[in-house]
């Protein structure tokens, strides 16, 4: 941890994460806000951040169909396989792979001047069992941003980003 | 200009080359490796102008790379594109004689910005 960590790690904004969205896949993106939050019961990949001491901090929360259409965008897989995926709720080692390398770089999104170090530490898959550490934090109410990513020529999909507190 | 792109992502390196051609380098020949070691033996075997490396990376990190390259006498100019750009990997970087560090997420105004200079 960096001495001079004095500031909380920030809840990214819905700029942030669409520019994220938008830089990696390279095409454009939509955030549209919603209080639906992604549930890990419905199926949604998980990114749990730590801090250097390995605490979590921080979940970046995606359904099926953001991992599918995220994770088929970035590496220009054909959009059917992600619908197919949808249909059937099954996503692909790949779109999964893929996801999972957004959520990577999306821990640069918590990193800022003066607040503590944080990284990712593990992507789980959808129904994968969470630890509790992980769980814990996943509906919790507050600390927290919820979205729609409406990624052009691929659809949409639901994201959560907390910041554990 | 050969350019070598070191990442263990491949869909980070399509990122990192296609990120590069949106930025006006689609000039550039460039060459991939999936790790640092792999990233060694094609900077020994085809002597690139360039290396974009990423930092962690299985087999042999980034830093390691450069530090191998430098130690062998080799002084190919040489940058990171990483997923943390902390104050102390970009004092790393540049104590090991890295020309600049890019931080991930990134774009083609970022590259060319920062990779311009060295260019001309």
């Amino acid at each position: 941890m960096n001495a001079d960590a004095t500031r909380p790690t920030p809840v990214p904004s819905a700029f942030e994460v669409r520019e994220l969205f938008e830089g990696l896949l390279g095409r454009a993106v939509e955030w549209t806000a919603t209080s639906n939050i992604v549930d890990p019961i419905d199926g949604a990949t998980v990114g749990a951040y730590t801090n250097d001491f390995g605490v979590v901090k921080a979940l970046v929360l995606c359904d099926i169909a953001l991992t599918a259409r995220a994770g088929s965008a970035i590496a220009l897989l054909p959009q059917m396989g992600a619908e197919s995926t949808i249909k059937d709720g099954l996503v692909t080692a790949a779109q999964f792979d893929n996801l999972a390398e957004i959520l990577n770089v999306a821990g640069s999104m918590f990193n800022r001047p003066h607040s503590p170090h944080i990284r990712l530490d593990t992507t789980y898959a959808p129904r994968e069992t969470l630890p509790a550490d992980v769980a814990k934090w996943t509906l919790v109410p507050a600390s927290r941003i919820d979205g729609v990513l409406t990624i052009q020529g691929y659809g949409e999909g639901r994201i959560s980003v907390v910041v554990a507190y | 200009m050969k350019v070598i792109v070191a990442d263990d992502s491949r869909v980070m390196r399509q990122i990192v080359i296609r990120t590069l051609r949106q930025a006006g380098y689609d000039w550039w020949d460039i060459e991939e490796a999936e790790d640092g070691a792999a990233a060694l033996t094609k900077i020994r075997a085809s002597q690139p102008d360039f290396v974009l490396s990423d930092w962690n990376m299985p087999e042999m990190s980034g830093i390691d790379l450069l530090k191998s390259l430098r130690r062998e006498g080799n002084e190919t100019p040489f940058a990171f594109v990483t997923s943390e750009g902390s104050p102390e990997m970009r004092r790393q970087a540049e104590a090991e004689g890295a020309l600049f560090l890019i931080a991930k997420p990134f774009t083609a105004d970022v590259f060319r910005e920062t990779i311009d200079p060295f260019i001309s």
